[in-house]
């Protein structure tokens, strides 16, 4: 048994089926307050009952679909040279420790650039520090204020990325080809800066 | 069509503003109007009941009043990049006048273009750019090709079909059972 690696390890987002190998680290946003905690996915949880037997006995995997930070990702083992196949049980560790890793850097502020996708004015938009951003809507803010964007669906950082849980419907456009001259008055937004955590540390 | 016709740029700002502290880009307002025309009465209205609120309230752009007789009511705007903006507000209500100083104080000076893209980064990418290997698993280095697992289909559930034809093969196997 080796204990799970020390340098950093990706987590894999779940882009499309047949590429999400290691489940997804979910983060709950809600409107007024930011927090996060880490959940693994439940076709994850399905495989984590499966192989129940792997894990130690004090995982409570019975009632909900949350598992503790604490797990020993004991039975993590590297894939062997000779190509076997590692067993799915050993993923499931992995992810584990890999969300504990990702919880303590960001305690420790050791993230480095974060991006983060915002819903704004019905639209999503992936940002970073410093960027500018336009929006076709006037809003009540003077100019020069600082605003906070509180609806997060995603953060990033070069080592992992956090998905939110609200899934923005894809709305279907219409065909409309008409020619329109419009005059919308923009705004333009500065992004200082994405931070993890619940609001109240920062404010 | 009008994208033939109206120019076009990107998104830019003055020396990086608001990255530091936010500063006002309007830094002159001249108020040309007649003191006695009707077209200058919203103007006079403005000065009268408005201009000293708005003085208090930005203390960082210069107002000047420039009574010309006889001639059109005009808002100018000198802003922080050297652009000279003019609103010619003859015959406008005190209200619309106010709206005008308003727009003006808070644009940045730049032309109105079209603009192609409502974003601007200096740093496109985080993660960097995705190829079809991003994120594949590990497995793949140390596979031998050809390989038939890595052409197989992804999906796990069955198909319709493929359940159609197990129910097939469970009734047979029933019948021939009782057959026995």
């Amino acid at each position: 048994m080796i204990p799970y690696k020390t340098e950093r390890v990706p987590v894999i987002i779940r882009l499309h089926r047949g590429i999400c190998r290691y489940g997804v680290i979910k983060v709950n946003f809600s409107w007024k307050y930011t927090y996060f905690n880490t959940f693994i996915s439940e076709a994850t949880f399905k495989r984590l009952k499966q192989i129940q037997g792997l894990l130690p006995a004090a995982v409570p995997l019975a009632d909900k679909a949350v598992i503790p930070y604490t797990v020993p990702a004991a039975n993590y083992r590297a894939v062997p040279k000779d190509g076997v196949k590692s067993a799915p049980a050993d993923r499931c560790c992995v992810l584990i420790a890999i969300s504990e890793q990702i919880r303590t850097e960001i305690q420790q502020h050791n993230v480095g650039r974060l991006f983060a996708v915002v819903h704004l004015n019905g639209t999503q938009r992936k940002i970073t520090a410093e960027d500018i951003i336009v929006l076709h809507k006037h809003i009540s803010a003077d100019i020069g204020e600082k605003i906070i964007l509180n609806k997060v669906l995603m953060v990033g950082s070069k080592d992992f990325s956090i998905i939110g849980k609200p899934l923005v419907r894809y709305l279907k456009r219409q065909n409309n080809n008409k020619m329109k001259l419009r005059k919308d008055s923009l705004t333009y937004l500065r992004i200082n800066a994405i931070r993890l955590g619940s609001l109240n540390d920062h404010l | 069509m009008s994208h033939h016709i109206i120019p076009s740029g990107f998104v830019r700002t003055v020396l990086q503003n608001g990255v530091g502290r936010h500063i006002c880009q309007l830094q002159r307002l001249t108020l040309k109007f007649c003191k006695s025309t009707v077209g200058s009465k919203g103007m006079r209205d403005f000065i009268e009941n408005n201009l000293l609120d708005f003085t208090r309230k930005n203390p960082g752009v210069v107002v000047y009043l420039q009574p010309r007789r006889h001639r059109t009511a005009r808002l100018v705007a000198e802003y922080l990049n050297g652009d000279v903006h003019q609103q010619y507000v003859n015959n406008f209500s005190e209200e619309e006048i106010h709206e005008w100083v308003k727009l003006l104080r808070s644009q940045s000076g730049q032309k109105a273009v079209r603009l192609r893209k409502y974003w601007h980064t200096d740093n496109p990418s985080i993660q960097g750019i995705w190829t079809p290997m991003t994120n594949r698993d590990t497995e793949l280095n140390i596979k031998a090709f050809p390989d038939k697992s890595l052409s197989a289909k992804l999906l796990e559930e069955s198909t319709a079909s493929e359940k159609l034809l197990q129910k097939a093969a469970e009734l047979r196997s029933k019948a021939s059972q009782s057959e026995n």
